[in-house]
């Protein structure tokens, strides 16, 4: 089931929030809850706090009182970065970029452009991610570090300390641990291609077992293959 | 009968002096104004009165050796600061206070319904073990210790000048030690003399604490005036260039080619000239200047930088001088580091938040960042995410007491937060 949370005070705008998300998932054939909210009050906070259901926020940046639809979607980001936040505003979209990086706000809508169908595409595309938001979560006594499994590339191991290296999309995270303890907290789709190395298979294009490399989606040649874990690898 | 009900009247009076003597102490330690030196003189004229007391029943002296003996050993051998050597040694000497009149007291009334030698060598002792196996239980006690913790966080937390308590400790010891030793015959006439001693000390401290005062209101009144005059003139600027801009094209467009040239070139040094693409005003009145001096130095246009202040009141209203200067040194590093990555990311965000919480003011700073990272290396000394590293450093802050710093980072984003507790 998926829930959907609305925060807005404009009766038409809510109306029209309401037919898209009916539509969507007629198509999809999935149940859901639809609850809406014209301002933050406790019952919000208490349905931000629980954890039960997968959910949707779809917030309205202006809103009346002090607390707007962004103070919101920190309060949600607190604890919950698993629910997806889409922006409804009549403002320009000044801070937008600012807002999608640190809050992981899936889009920004505006209210009186072409609102309806862009909330559609919006949704289909969160149908169709199927909510992969899950986490490696790995605590220091510096920092907290959380990085979604779907911005993992592959892992490796660093060579002269007792490291390993995360590969992602933008960064690369050298942590204290060992290549089987990370496995442990990985799903399915992370397999071991060599003895140093761990790789996400969704990124990987090709297998080249004879010359011991693969190729990943960005392009990026690794050269830790090798043909002992092929079974593994094409199960 | 009666002298029972004497000795307890004479420990009910030391205990009562005491009490007041500790109240007004810790009072003390608000001084602003001049209706709180009163207290001061309550204070002194308290610790007189039990000194008179104290004369013929013990030794504080004696105690004050030994506090100041152990204050010293411990400000050699241990690396913690003075202050809370002094704290912690003040706490354990009264309880000590309090256990002997307590087991004395006891002992006494015992010595005065049955008759036999209190003070003798087989008695003694076992008042020693009761005190011990007290001090052993306070030490053990979560309930003793957790309200000495929040004692101590009340202590520190006031700003205290703690020479200034340590000043009048010394004359009231002084005073004590003096009164001890001259015999009673002359003292109302010493006590008048030391009367009229300490209060004219009190009288020269509260005239220049009162001046300091005065002249540290001016200058905070003077730095607001600067502050806001520089925003104005900030957004003067801005205006100003402008207009510039484009009247330089208006001329342009009627110039002979080679005056275009020139006139191109102009354009173009205005345009690429520093921007915010913020509202200074956004941020806390004294902490926007340390922004803007931070983000100055990036000087281009590419940085998404968004400020976002929760906080309605005067920030130096909430938070202590001392908390205030903590938290610009602590953004100050932070703000560093996080302009550093994000400009060689490519989103280039940087967000600040400032928030007003029950007892702390939160300050957030996010920043997209690219790169490599060693996570066990954040917050030590000489480190930073590029790779040369110089020296900047986060650990130092880590280590404060009024100040608290957190490191979270989730993907690409890189959270700091700062936590300074309120007044």
């Amino acid at each position: 089931m998926i829930k959907f949370v609305i925060v807005e005070d404009e009766k038409s705008v809510q109306n029209t929030v309401k037919k898209v998300i009916r539509k969507i998932s007629i198509l999809n054939d999935t149940e859901i809850e639809v609850k809406y909210y014209s301002k933050y009050d406790k019952d919000l906070q208490k349905e931000i706090n629980e954890e039960l259901y997968r959910k949707v926020y779809i917030l309205d940046i202006e809103l009346e009182g002090s607390i707007s639809g962004i103070d919101i979607a920190h309060k949600i980001r607190e604890n919950d970065w698993d629910s997806e936040i889409i922006f409804i505003t009549s403002h320009d979209k000044m801070f937008e970029t600012v807002y999608r990086s640190i809050l992981d706000v899936f889009d920004f809508i505006e209210k009186f452009h072409d609102m309806e169908s862009r909330l559609e595409r919006d949704l289909k595309l969160i149908y169709n991610q199927k909510f992969d938001k899950k986490m490696l979560k790995i605590y220091s006594r510096n920092a907290d570090l959380e990085i979604y499994l779907k911005n993992i590339l592959y892992i490796t191991r660093d060579k002269e300390d007792r490291k390993i290296i995360i590969h992602t999309k933008k960064v690369d995270f050298k942590i204290v641990s060992s290549l089987n303890d990370i496995l442990e907290k990985l799903d399915s789709r992370f397999v071991r291609t060599h003895r140093g190395c761990i790789v996400n298979r969704d990124h990987v294009v090709e297998y080249k077992y004879s010359n011991g490399y693969f190729v990943l989606s960005n392009g990026k040649r690794v050269d830790l293959l090798s043909k002992k874990y092929r079974k593994e690898i094409e199960k | 009968m009666n002298n029972i009900l004497l000795f307890i009247f004479n420990y009910f009076i030391v205990i009562l002096t005491m009490t007041v003597l500790f109240k007004t102490y810790y009072q003390l330690a608000k001084i602003e104004q001049i209706k709180n030196h009163i207290l001061e003189i309550i204070m002194i004229l308290c610790s007189f009165l039990e000194i008179f007391i104290a004369n013929y029943l013990s030794a504080i002296f004696n105690c004050i050796l030994c506090l100041s003996f152990f204050i010293l050993v411990e400000k050699i051998f241990t690396k913690k600061r003075l202050s809370e050597i002094v704290f912690y040694n003040v706490v354990i000497w009264l309880f000590l206070l309090l256990l002997d009149m307590l087991i004395m007291l006891g002992f006494n009334i015992v010595n005065l319904i049955f008759t036999f030698e209190v003070n003798s060598l087989i008695i003694r002792p076992f008042g020693t073990v009761v005190m011990d196996i007290f001090l052993i239980w306070i030490t053990k006690s979560k309930l003793v210790i957790n309200t000495i913790d929040k004692i101590k966080n009340y202590v520190f937390n006031l700003d205290v000048s703690i020479i200034n308590v340590i000043v009048v400790f010394i004359i009231y010891f002084i005073l004590d030690a003096v009164v001890f030793i001259k015999l009673k015959d002359r003292i109302v006439i010493e006590s008048i003399t030391f009367i009229s001693i300490i209060l004219l000390v009190l009288i020269v401290r509260i005239i220049f604490n009162e001046i300091n005062l005065y002249n540290i209101k001016k200058t905070n009144q003077l730095l607001i005036k600067n502050n806001e005059f520089y925003i104005t003139l900030i957004d003067n600027y801005r205006v100003f260039k402008h207009n510039l801009t484009s009247k330089l094209i208006g001329i342009k467009a009627i110039s002979s080619p080679k005056a275009s040239k020139v006139i191109n070139d102009l354009i173009k040094e205005y345009n690429n000239s520093f921007q915010t693409s913020f509202d200074l005003k956004d941020a806390p009145s004294g902490i926007n200047g340390l922004i803007y001096e931070k983000i100055y130095n990036f000087n281009h246009q590419e940085l998404k930088i968004s400020v976002e202040n929760k906080i309605n009141n005067d920030i130096l209203d909430i938070i202590s001088p001392r908390s205030y200067n903590l938290l610009c040194e602590a953004l100050g590093v932070v703000l560093d580091n996080a302009l550093e990555a994000a400009y060689k990311s490519k989103e280039k965000v940087i967000y600040l938040r400032f928030l007003e919480e029950e007892k702390t003011i939160n300050v957030l700073v996010m920043n997209t960042f690219e790169g490599e990272l060693e996570i066990e290396n954040i917050g030590k000394l000489n480190y930073t995410t590029k790779k040369e590293g110089h020296g900047l450093g986060i650990y130092s802050l880590l280590n404060k007491r009024k100040i608290n710093l957190k490191t979270k980072i989730k993907n690409n984003v890189f959270t700091n937060q700062i936590t300074v507790m309120k007044k």
